[in-house]
């Protein structure tokens, strides 16, 4: 537990390298979260975010010595100054290959991070927790229709 | 005659990509306080971004907002959170 003598950042925010003499850049853990929500989300095939027990689990984990977390709607990050890991919890489409569809939200939630927030996406992990059929949207929908 | 910290915070908010400013300290003013801007020896800023752009090319640029109300000084900017149009 060598670790736990360095300072801890700010629960929640992360310091992005630049420190430069016109100041420093600091990006909250929220903003990865969102961005790799959002990224997530963009992928045809992927339902819905959450409904999973993985973040449970992410409290006690520590990838990255010092790092922010933060976790909400089943994306959890943790942010370190240069580095970020993504957990997220996914619902697909029925029909969806969830072998290329992970690829997928894989690659776009690590070039978005990347691009918008400059940190390095060390690894995205994907708990695919439910699959979605669309007979499960028809149950939903006729209410009201019984009672006149 | 308004304050530095008044200016500053109108130079931020003028950048289409800013949502608003953040709360998470303030300056204060005779009658008002300015949230998300703290000017000493080093202007501070907390913003909240509304944009798919990167984080670091916004930062310049208001960087270079600031820099121009309020002089030479460091300017420290937190992205305190990110909003979506579709969220």
């Amino acid at each position: 537990m060598a670790q736990s003598t360095a300072a801890k950042p700010e629960v929640g925010t992360a310091r992005l390298a630049e420190d430069t003499e016109q100041g420093r850049t600091t990006i909250a853990s929220s903003v990865v979260q969102k961005v790799a929500g959002i990224a997530a989300r963009e992928i045809s095939g992927v339902h819905a975010l959450g409904g999973g027990v993985s973040r449970a689990f992410g409290a006690l984990r520590e990838r990255i010595p010092g790092a922010g977390t933060a976790d909400t709607a089943g994306v959890a990050v943790e942010v370190g100054e240069k580095q970020a890991a993504v957990d997220l919890d996914i619902v697909v489409e029925y029909g969806a290959s969830i072998v290329d569809l992970a690829r997928a939200v894989r690659r776009n939630v690590i070039g978005s991070v990347e691009r918008i927030t400059g940190l390095e996406v060390i690894e995205v992990n994907i708990a695919v927790n439910d699959i979605h059929l669309p007979e499960e949207d028809e149950e939903t929908e006729p209410t009201g229709s019984r009672v006149e | 005659m308004t304050d530095v910290s008044e200016d500053v915070e109108a130079a931020v908010l003028a950048h289409p990509d800013v949502a608003r400013l953040d709360g998470a300290f303030a300056s204060y003013l005779p009658g008002r306080r300015v949230l998300g801007v703290r000017v000493g020896a080093r202007v501070e800023v907390a913003v909240v971004l509304r944009t798919g752009r990167p984080v670091r090319e916004v930062v310049a640029e208001l960087r270079a907002r600031v820099t121009r109300v309020a002089g030479a000084a460091p300017v420290d900017v937190v992205v305190a959170d990110l909003e979506w149009e579709s969220w």
